[in-house]
């Protein structure tokens, strides 16, 4: 079951490196985070789809710059988590960690066998 | 060397294309940022380009599909709806040749439909445009001359002449007067020139246009402005966006121009224009003041300026007696000799021009859809033909004559939809693909995929779809299924066969007009470019500029400005020569001036209406414009000596003909002048290829000072790269003086036929997709007849009949509509052309090599389309033929 205000599985990676990247947070960015900390290959436009729904829920907000001539000039554009998407995201990994707790092997901090 | 920018404009409007949405610009900002900082370093350019088109490839779906999380098609597909599918599926090639055929039919034309109909059959956005009335200045002179007479019968009048208009007339509600302008604009981005009109407070109480924010200016600020700093302005939308972020807080704020203080009072709408469809519309200017207190009357400057009108005709008034009385008006004014005027309907004006290449389009349109849906029919006639044995098994085994209608309608309905789908599909695409591709034609902008086309044109593919699977059902199912089944699924239907051919004769013939009608136009684009315009373009580039009079106080600073910045210009290396001139040619300036010939003989001389350069010595060597006779304007030719001037060709033997010119005197009227002619040069064209040139004279710029003009140079090395090194000669020798974008004489040039261009490409898309319709259709009506002769053809050949001299037989048989189509198209597209030819300025109507590989392309399209499944005939086994018997 898929709580409303819990965020999904990609959705927690988005958000997860949103928080990372803090003030470099955009398309960019956050995709090549999350292929290289969760070694999973998406394209950039699932990620801009999944940032603009996370923006259309309240979670996320987006900050339009500037961009340099890397970019040739186009526009760049910023994301940073609101209150709501931060506790959407808490709210999802805690319930994996509720899940986790006492299974044996993959219980936080246990080392596996 | 410079380094070429990555990725390269192509790709990068490509990248741009593919990943449309609101946050296209970051997407491929983002996706040019890692190509470059993470791909290129390690794998260069090539990868670096391959991976950005991989990514956006890749990214297509997640920002187009449909979103997981909010559902998909929902269940509840009928029973009839599956089995029509399924039948579908079993004929995959019927099914599939049916729906691209339907697509193409309908989504090309709606795509073109809609951008026809954005630019040209959109009405303009006035109150009750048909009472609007324009007043034009007619030149005698020129009058009747094709092309050049068509231009100045719609000659632009001055303030004075405009004043006493409006002060006279008593059968308007309103009229108006407006002229573009440059001014220079101090941004952001540094100085910058910008478009500005002038206009009466009365234009958009004409127009009645309602403002987008604020009000337009007062009848009071129109007599002061530029008096002092009360002065108002009123901002395009467009502008109002750019610069101001479309704050509405701008009311009230200030704009400088030229060292002029204004205070914005008001902000157009968006689709706020004043001509639809000419090249430079005043109405896309992008901030507009009061005509103000520089037209003073009585001034000097009342005298000139092009001032375009337009008036709103009282009710119940007629443009007769309107035009009878401006003309009382005026006459008193100007010498009848010269000068006439005349009153037209705005929206006459408007459409001249663009409208037959477009008008030839939307028809090219109609033949297509035509083709498109006759190909359909003639797809499922020939589908049903072959089902014939299938309906009358049916029918035996108690199907109810109404049930195996419904399913029939079901089938075609499907067919319908599916090509529906592939016609919206191909409607967008082309919309969008047309508009990137498309020069920036007037209103292109606003262009969007037209719904109701869209709905014409589908709706008719679905009745193709329905009609053509149910009518054949009809007459069959008057037969009993006795008589069917008992002919097993041999041949038959021989009527029906007919009208397949007649089908096949109608596409030819289309198909054929379409791409001679093609061929014609791309044949007239390369004469009329190959034109000689008696200069040399190669090499030669051009920037502009204008110099602020409050930055440079007098004549002499001006002039100063333009020696240093020759001289700048020099210095560039690889230069060979450099010159000043207004207007360049193709630029698409123009300046006409009223002339008097032999100013000191008795009366004052005969007065004309002859186009003016304003040139320095340097300009004809750049141009490589040749002298024929006398002398060139040198550097002597200054301020305070003599005036003197240079004429083209046509100008000295217009109005010195079996003279020389050299020593003859011109004058200006009004004031005491005499004007010695020293040379004469080549004629060149002027404006465009498809206007001849004009007779015309030269002046030292150093003797008529303007404020507006453009620096050309010639080098050995590449033109492109003096472009740039010239601005910055120019604006290091006047920092003040604000440029717009340079560009080199070819590519001028060449932008003056973009609108034929693009019509011609149109015209050759609308070919080769003709030429593909066409072709499947041959190829669907040859498949089925030999899927279907199967038995003869094995009968034959257990006679002993060989085997090529079947395929020969059948591909003659096949030819024989396709060659009878060809050649009445031939003869269709001969009487079309004609008639184009009277639209069309110089348009030669028969080019035989045009008919020619017309009639050929379509005749070899055909022929592949039969020899490739006639070639089926030799794999016929007679043994398995005559074992079914």
């Amino acid at each position: 079951m898929t709580s409303i205000n819990s965020a999904g599985d990609f959705e927690q990676l988005v958000l997860l490196s949103v928080l990372r990247l803090g003030e470099h947070a955009y398309g960019m960015t956050v995709r090549k985070e999350i292929e290289e900390q969760a070694g999973r290959s998406v394209s950039l436009g699932a990620v801009y789809r999944t940032l603009q729904r996370l923006e259309d829920k309240g979670w996320v907000r987006s900050r339009l710059a500037h961009g340099g001539d890397e970019r040739n000039r186009r526009a760049k554009r910023f994301f940073s988590l609101e209150t709501a998407g931060e506790e959407a995201l808490r709210a999802a990994l805690d319930a994996v960690d509720r899940m986790r707790d006492g299974v044996t092997g993959f219980a936080y901090g246990e080392v596996p066998r | 060397m410079r380094r070429k920018p990555f990725p390269g404009k192509m790709t990068e409007r490509l990248l741009m294309f593919l990943l449309r949405t609101p946050r296209q610009d970051e997407i491929v900002g983002d996706l040019i940022e890692e190509a470059r900082t993470r791909i290129m370093p390690s794998g260069g350019r090539m990868r670096a380009h391959f991976w950005l088109l991989k990514e956006a490839l890749r990214s297509v779906p997640s920002l187009f599909g449909e979103d997981p999380l909010r559902g998909g098609m929902g269940e509840g597909i009928g029973g009839d709806f599956r089995f029509a599918l399924r039948t579908l599926r079993n004929r995959p090639l019927f099914a599939f040749l049916t729906v691209l055929t339907l697509g193409v039919g309908i989504g090309a034309p709606t795509a073109m439909f809609s951008v026809v109909d954005g630019i040209l059959l959109k009405s303009l956005p006035y109150q009750d445009p048909g009472r609007l009335v324009s007043l034009w200045k007619v030149h005698r002179d020129w009058r009747g001359q094709p092309e050049i007479g068509e231009r100045w019968d719609r000659g632009l009048i001055n303030l004075r002449e405009f004043r006493s208009w409006r002060e006279g007339n008593t059968h308007f509600e309103n009229v108006a007067a407006y002229q573009g302008t440059w001014r220079a604009f101090t941004g952001r981005d540094g100085a910058t020139l910008l478009s500005v009109g002038e206009a009466t407070a009365s234009l958009i109480p004409t127009l009645g246009v309602t403002m987008h924010l604020g009000r337009w200016f007062s009848a009071s600020e129109e007599a002061t402005a530029g008096e002092d700093d009360s002065s108002v302005a009123v901002l395009s939308h467009g502008f109002w966006e750019r610069v101001y972020g479309a704050d509405e807080g701008v009311l009230g704020t200030g704009i400088v121009l030229h060292g002029q203080a204004y205070t914005i009072v008001g902000v157009l709408p968006a689709d706020f224009r004043l001509r639809l469809l000419e090249k430079s519309d005043p109405g896309s200017r992008e901030v507009w003041v009061p005509v103000g207190v520089n037209y003073l009357p009585g001034s000097g400057a009342e005298n000139s300026g092009d001032w375009e009108t337009v008036g709103r005709l009282a009710a119940g008034a007629g443009i007769e007696s309107a035009e009878a009385e401006a003309l009382s008006l005026l006459r008193g004014d100007r010498d009848p000799e010269t000068y006439d005027f005349r009153l037209s309907p705005r929206m006459e004006g408007e459409a001249r021009g663009l409208t037959s290449p477009l008008v030839l389009l939307l028809g090219a349109t109609a033949v297509l859809l035509l083709i498109g849906c006759g190909n359909a029919s003639m797809l499922l006639l020939g589908e049903m033909e072959g089902r014939e044995h299938e309906l009358a098994t049916r029918a035996a085994l108690g199907a109810g004559r109404g049930r195996i209608l419904r399913q029939l309608v079901t089938e075609g309905a499907v067919l319908g939809l599916l090509g529906a789908g592939v016609g919206a599909l191909l409607a967008v695409v082309g919309t969008r693909g047309l508009v990137d591709l498309a020069p920036a034609l007037p209103r292109m902008d606003r262009v969007l995929i037209d719904f109701r086309a869209l709905t014409v044109c589908t709706l008719l593919g679905l009745g193709t779809g329905i009609g053509f699977a149910v009518i054949p059902a009809l007459l069959s199912s008057r037969r009993s299924p006795a008589g069917s089944l008992g002919r097993s699924a041999r041949a038959g239907g021989g009527r029906r066969r007919s009208v397949s051919r007649g089908v096949v004769v109608g596409q030819a013939t289309l198909t054929v007009v379409l791409l001679v009608m093609g061929g014609l136009l791309v044949r007239n684009l390369e004469r009329v470019t190959s034109t000689d315009p008696g200069f040399n373009p190669e090499g030669v580039a051009t920037v502009k500029v204008t110099v602020p009079l409050f930055a440079y106080g007098s004549a002499e600073e001006v002039l100063r400005f333009l020696e240093e910045a020759t001289r700048e210009i020099e210095a560039i290396p690889g230069v060979e020569s450099v010159g000043a001139v207004f207007p360049v040619p193709f630029s698409g300036d123009a300046e006409s001036r009223t002339m008097s010939i032999d100013p000191d003989s008795p009366g004052g001389g005969r007065r004309v209406e002859v186009m003016r350069s304003v040139v320095t010595p340097g300009y004809w060597e750049t141009m490589g414009l040749p002298l024929m006779e006398g002398r060139e304007l040198t550097v002597q030719d200054g301020r305070g000596s003599p005036e003197v001037a240079v004429v083209s060709e046509s100008f000295a033997r217009m109005h010195w003909p079996g003279e020389s010119a050299v020593g003859q005197t011109i004058g200006n009227v009004g004031v005491p002048s005499s004007i010695r002619v020293v040379g004469v040069v080549g004629d060149v064209l002027r404006e465009s290829f498809r206007i001849q040139p004009e007779p015309t004279f030269y002046v030292p710029l150093a003797q008529v000072l303007r404020l507006r003009f453009n620096f050309v140079a010639r080098t050995r090395d590449d033109p492109e790269d003096l472009v740039s090194a010239m601005t910055v000669a120019v604006g290091s020798a006047g920092p003040s003086a604000p440029l717009t974008e340079g560009e080199t004489l070819s590519s001028l040039m060449a932008r003056s036929t973009r609108g034929q261009r693009f019509s011609s490409l149109l015209m050759r898309i609308f070919g080769v997709m003709a030429a593909i319709l066409a072709a499947t259709g041959v190829f669907g009506v040859t498949a089925r007849q030999i899927a279907q002769s199967q038995r003869e053809m094995g009968i034959r050949l257990a006679l002993g009949a060989e085997a090529p001299g079947l395929v020969g037989r059948v591909v003659s048989a096949g030819l024989a509509p396709a060659g009878m189509g060809t050649a009445l198209g031939l003869i269709m597209a001969l009487g079309s052309a004609r008639l184009l030819g009277g639209f069309l300025f110089e348009f030669d109507s028969f080019e035989p090599m045009v008919y020619l590989s017309a009639g050929g392309t379509l005749l070899g399209v055909c022929s592949l389309a039969i020899v490739v499944p006639a070639l089926r005939i030799t794999r016929v086994d007679p043994a398995t033929v005559l074992r079914e018997e």
